[in-house]
């Protein structure tokens, strides 16, 4: 079954490194919607449904935890999101914890590593 | 002026995380990655990948290289042929990518370490001249990674 999957990050290249790494970790079930940063990713929550969402911490016009606070505040039964980030502080994921992220996916990553965070969310 | 280096531990994360980083997401294996001992607060070169952070310490993370290596990475990352990117942008937004990393890994250091650090989103000046204001005589670590001929160095700049 196919499952609708958001990423918000505002680096293409990186885009594009996470549907890769997703599809070599051998999921290969997920269509991918891309937004270029939360304001871009707000958009396409509010006109479409996604099975899970990926969203980088550090970006421009609205950065990742304030995305996922948008996020959780105005769905009523929101996705998964896992947060994709170079910054594996407590005090970071902690705070997208409580804002209501699921996981977290830390960069540098190998497919393995998105198997063990991704897989169970994409069955 | 010549700079310092901090904590050796901080220029083994920044060695360790290079050679992770360019392995794992770059696909490119370096032939070495030593610690740079002076680095002058002024660059020119091809390719310089910047961000700024504030916190305990304010100051900036440059990452510095050729633009035929830069584009050699980004073509590695986008899986692609360095003659097949479009233009120098998708080269830009790599490397940015590759900043971003770089600072992420050096940051959670630093903050394991009781200090706090805000960085800013990358960006990156082709053929251009950089010049850190005033840093900090005894605050800079940096590292070279050398791949084949060419070379990539990182380092993080203190404000006095």
């Amino acid at each position: 079954m196919t499952k609708n999957v958001l990423i918000v990050d505002d680096s293409a290249t990186m885009r594009k490194i996470i549907m890769r790494g997703i599809r070599q970790a051998g999921i290969d079930n997920a269509e991918f919607k891309e937004a270029g940063d939360g304001v871009e990713g707000m958009q396409a929550v509010e006109a479409g449904q996604f099975d899970l969402i990926l969203s980088d911490v550090n970006m421009p016009n609205m950065n990742g935890l304030d995305f996922v606070r948008e996020v959780t505040s105005k769905l009523e039964n929101p996705p998964p999101i896992v947060m994709i980030t170079t910054e594996g502080s407590e005090e970071v994921i902690g705070e997208a914890m409580s804002r209501g992220a699921n996981g977290y996916l830390k960069k540098p990553f190998t497919p393995e590593k998105i198997q063990e965070v991704l897989g169970p969310l994409l069955q | 002026m010549p700079l310092q280096s901090l904590e050796p531990h901080l220029n083994e994360t920044l060695r360790n995380s290079a050679r992770e980083i360019l392995e794992s997401m770059v696909f490119l294996t370096p032939t070495s990655v030593d610690a740079l001992e002076n680095g002058s607060a002024t660059f020119e070169d091809e390719v310089i990948g910047l961000l700024s952070f504030t916190g305990s310490s304010s100051g900036s993370f440059v990452v510095r290289t050729t633009e035929a290596l830069a584009t050699k990475m980004a073509a590695q990352m986008l899986m692609t042929e360095p003659e097949e990117l479009a233009d120098f942008d998708e080269v830009a937004d790599a490397f940015c990518e590759i900043v971003n990393m770089l600072s992420g890994s050096f940051k959670n250091e630093w903050v394991a370490d009781g200090n706090q650090m805000d960085l800013t989103v990358p960006h990156v000046v082709r053929r251009g001249r950089v010049n850190l204001k005033a840093t900090h005589e005894g605050m800079h670590t940096g590292v070279r990674v050398q791949i084949g001929d060419a070379r990539v160095d990182v380092g993080v700049y203190f404000e006095a």
